[in-house]
């Protein structure tokens, strides 16, 4: 579920929502005044209600409206505290987990709101012509911080760079993609291979990140990013690995993003020294707080963004049992199931914070989630039950992957599955191998997150013969995998019914075990205005954020 | 003095060649794969293999040996994989920040070992002498992150006297540059400190006892011309050797120091290249180390042959 747990940053849904708005906005002096995009724009978008944590769908068509506000100008350092480093400024070639250092330095096609509605930004629309095709409008006054104009071709040419470029960790986004096109200055077609729902909302992300056509012909962008973004990375103030400095961009096409004139992002690995930087005063936003970190930032009077980021699962690869012989039978991965007790997982491992929910979306996410899914599976005795009548009454032995950073989560599985009289040898790797160990076909079960962002990207990654979840190319999810693309062409409600359908299909066939859902929190000091932070991402963005508040 | 430093300077070059040698392999049994985790687990596996291809490491172990020796003999000692930086500037920015703190908390650990070490010893037997003893048998205890995370929270945070992490932006002056190191350095002094104040005890004590002390204080000589003239230089000899390996622990101990304080410095950086098997970073993380060891081993000969004429080479 969001939660922003102060009122204030609550009423701050406002003017963020109102600065974003902005940000479609021309105009280049400090003074200017904000208009709104003339292009009528009509897309999905998903709206979650702050208080209510109800969640609609609607068709957004961007009306012409032309709104006057003054623009404060730029004023004082945003200083941003990061967990991870930064690996590159290259965006084709970077993670979520180190957006927060491309943001300042690149601009989005899209972006998100507070609320996590998908709005313009260098598009100022989207329409899907077909099942397959996106359309982007483009705005015409954008210029890269090396003087390149940004245009429909530019684009292009960065879709296509995505797509071909070796080693981009969100390969699977673009190996969908068949073509990209150019119709005319400002606007372009993206088509792929099978629908693509979520494609604006990934448009807010890295993989919208427009990079100069100057340096798109393989030239190294690790310690060079080339946006178009509001602030323009300073190599002499900044310092690898340590801290990253950005200032003002005078020629960005939105004051109204530039809050401050100075951002930096500096990485504190450490948890408590994170927490420590904002406590004295040393950092205005704290990116990755724990959950268990929240109370005392609080405390402190410091304000909290939490949105929810990920939904926890054990996923039953083998299900012919090919590695161990007990997980063909259903009434074993039933059993798993029911040893799950989701609330004492949110405990153990969100500190409570989070929900023990079943399902993918939680009810923060209303156009995808279904109560019906919700309700709790944990019984332990007729999980023994099952075992029982399955030939395993006096146990069970299976055998499971761990890296270091999922410990937590397997620490708990084990515990949950011992109580039923299954016992978990475990099968020690590091970080970064669980993807490849599962992908590979080496692990019968694995526990695994999803990241939130739509349901036909999560479902897609199970089901079908040629899921990165079906290593075996089992053929006992094609059914379902029909149900999906039968949604990815239907109206929102079918397709949530069907979503719902599959998901519980995966669940009855004994695939799918939840394990509740977990956010993404930040903190940021009091004076500090203007925070968003949206799906898919750790850390909020600078854009439109103030220090002065 | 100059033969002396010569000679060892010689031997320092192949013993750093066996070490970068026995580093170089050593390194790849770290079974972290580097590729995978810059991708992260989403990645699929053909974009871990081209990454693992872009990166050289699927080369054969010599191939990518040769490679490295050959630029590290010159001075290129590559780029860090994980951010692209040059490790040289990496070293030159990162060096003086771990230096600093690990020679402010030697310097911590000699005034304030030496200065108990010494009034223990006056005091022998004695209550000043027995708090003395407890207190450093408690330094030598307590681990230094601890200590630090203490420091960090009590000092930094709740009263606010001094830095709590290392500055975000960049400082400026020298005090702003000083300031974020002391809590490091005196929680990374305390266990030196307390070792040195032991060693220094039982030294001063042994020399106290020697005959020639006796006849000063006989001859009427103040204590204090004794001790500072007479006693302390010869007390000196294990304090400096114990002092010498204290700045290899102190190397040791500023990985987690840099860790809970956020400084900039070598420990932080070798500690995450390890966890990543950041491999260029991990080789020239150790060969400083090794580096910085094998320059305190002729300091500390050095040093010996100032102290005791008898020790110095014909």
């Amino acid at each position: 579920m969001r939660t922003t747990k102060s009122r204030m940053s609550r009423l701050l849904a406002v003017p963020v929502a109102l600065s974003m708005l902005a940000a479609a906005c021309g105009g280049s002096e400090e003074t200017a005044e904000t208009t709104e995009p003339e292009a009528a724009t009509t897309t999905e978008a998903r709206q979650v209600n702050t208080d209510t944590g109800e969640q609609t769908t609607t068709t957004v068509a961007a009306e012409v409206t032309t709104t006057t506000e003054p623009i404060p100008p730029a004023s004082g350092t945003l200083r941003m505290v990061e967990f991870s480093p930064v690996t590159t400024f290259n965006p084709a070639g970077s993670q979520t987990a180190q957006s927060a250092y491309l943001y300042p330095a690149y601009d989005t096609l899209t972006r998100q709101t507070n609320d996590l509605t998908v709005v313009p930004a260098l598009a100022t629309g989207w329409t899907r012509p077909d099942d397959v095709t996106w359309e982007f409008t483009l705005r015409d006054d954008v210029v890269f911080h090396d003087g390149a104009a940004f245009n429909a071709q530019v684009a292009v040419d960065n879709f296509n760079y995505h797509a071909s470029f070796q080693g981009n960790p969100n390969a699977a986004t673009w190996s969908n993609m068949v073509e990209a096109r150019v119709v005319d200055d400002t606007t372009f077609q993206v088509e792929f291979a099978s629908p693509n729902p979520s494609f604006p909302l990934e448009m807010s992300m890295v993989m919208g990140m427009m990079i100069s056509p100057n340096f798109l012909d393989g030239s190294d962008l690790t310690r060079n990013p080339q946006g178009s973004g509001p602030w323009i990375w300073s190599e002499e103030e900044s310092e690898a690995g340590v801290t990253e400095v950005y200032n003002l961009n005078p020629e960005h096409w939105n004051p109204a993003d530039q809050g401050v004139e100075q951002v930096t992002v500096t990485l504190v690995a450490d948890n408590n020294a994170r927490m420590n930087a904002l406590l004295t005063g040393e950092a205005d936003i704290m990116a990755t707080t724990r959950d268990a970190q929240l109370q005392t930032g609080l405390d402190a009077g410091m304000m909290q963004i939490s949105v929810p980021n990920y939904f926890p699962y054990v996923f039953i690869i083998d299900r012919e049992g090919d590695s161990n012989p007990a997980l063909a039978d259903i009434r074993v991965r039933q059993a798993i199931l029911k040893a799950m007790d989701l609330e004492a997982y949110n405990d153990s491992i969100h500190a409570g914070k989070g929900d023990g929910a079943s399902g993918i979306f939680p009810p923060a996410f209303g156009e995808f989630h279904d109560p019906a899914l919700a309700a709790s599976t944990y019984d332990p005795e007729g999980a023994r039950a099952l075992l029982a009548e399955a030939g395993y009454g006096d146990g069970l032995t299976i055998n499971m992957p761990m890296m270091p950073a999922i410990s937590p989560h397997m620490d708990i599985i084990v515990q949950m599955l011992g109580a039923v009289g299954i016992t978990v040898e475990i099968d020690q790797i590091n970080n970064g191998e669980l993807g490849p160990r599962f992908r590979s076909g080496q692990s019968a079960l694995t526990w695994n997150r999803a990241l939130l962002v739509h349901p036909a990207k999560d479902l897609g990654f199970w089901i079908g013969e040629n899921a990165p979840m079906n290593p075996f190319n089992l053929t006992d999810t094609n059914d379902l995998y029909d149900k999906l693309q039968e949604a990815l062409s239907s109206d929102p409600d079918t397709a949530k019914a069907l979503y719902s359908e599959i998901t519980q299909g995966l669940i009855d066939m004994g695939a799918l075990i939840p394990l509740g859902h977990g956010g993404q929190n930040g903190m940021y000091a009091p004076n500090v205005t203007g925070v968003v932070m949206g799906l898919n991402m750790q850390a909020p963005m600078p854009y439109g954020v103030r220090v002065d508040g | 003095m100059l033969k002396l430093l010569a000679t060892r300077l010689m031997a320092a070059i192949p013993m750093m060649f066996l070490v970068a040698t026995l580093v170089f392999f050593l390194a790849q049994l770290n079974p972290v794969d580097p590729a995978a985790t810059l991708l992260g687990d989403d990645a699929s596996l053909e974009a871990i293999a081209a990454k693992r291809a872009a990166m050289g490491i699927d080369r054969p172990l010599i191939v990518q040996y040769g490679d490295w020796i050959s630029s590290a003999v010159t001075g290129d000692l590559g780029q860090n994989w994980f951010n692209g930086e040059e490790i040289t500037t990496e070293l030159r920015d990162r060096i003086p920040v771990t230096l600093s703190m690990v020679f402010g908390a030697l310097t911590i650990a000699i005034i304030v070992g030496n200065t108990l070490g010494i009034s223990a010893a006056l005091k022998a037997g004695r209550w000043p002498d027995r708090l003395i003893t407890v207190v450093s048998s408690l330094g030598l205890a307590v681990p230094n992150f601890w200590i630090s995370m203490v420091f960090s929270y009590y000092f930094g945070v709740k009263l606010g006297w001094l830095p709590a992490i290392w500055p975000t932006q960049r400082p400026d002056t020298l005090l702003e540059w000083l300031k974020p190191l002391v809590l490091p350095c005196t929680a990374l002094g305390i266990s030196s400190s307390a070792a040195i104040a032991r060693q220094s005890r039982s030294s001063m004590i042994g020399v106290l006892q020697r005959d020639y002390i006796r006849t000063a204080l006989a001859k009427g000589m103040p204590v204090r011309r004794v001790v500072f003239k007479h006693a302390i230089r010869n007390a000196a000899i294990p304090v400096v050797t114990l002092a010498g390996f204290q700045l290899s622990a102190l190397i040791g101990g500023a990985i987690f120091i840099e860790l809970v304080f956020n400084i900039p410095g070598l420990g932080n950086w070798g500690v995450d290249a390890i966890l990543r098997a950041n491999i260029p970073v991990i080789l020239a993380f150790v060969m400083v180390a090794a580096l910085t060891v094998v320059l305190v081993n002729i300091l500390l000969d050095l040093s010996y042959a100032w102290l005791n004429p008898k020790v110095r080479p014909e």
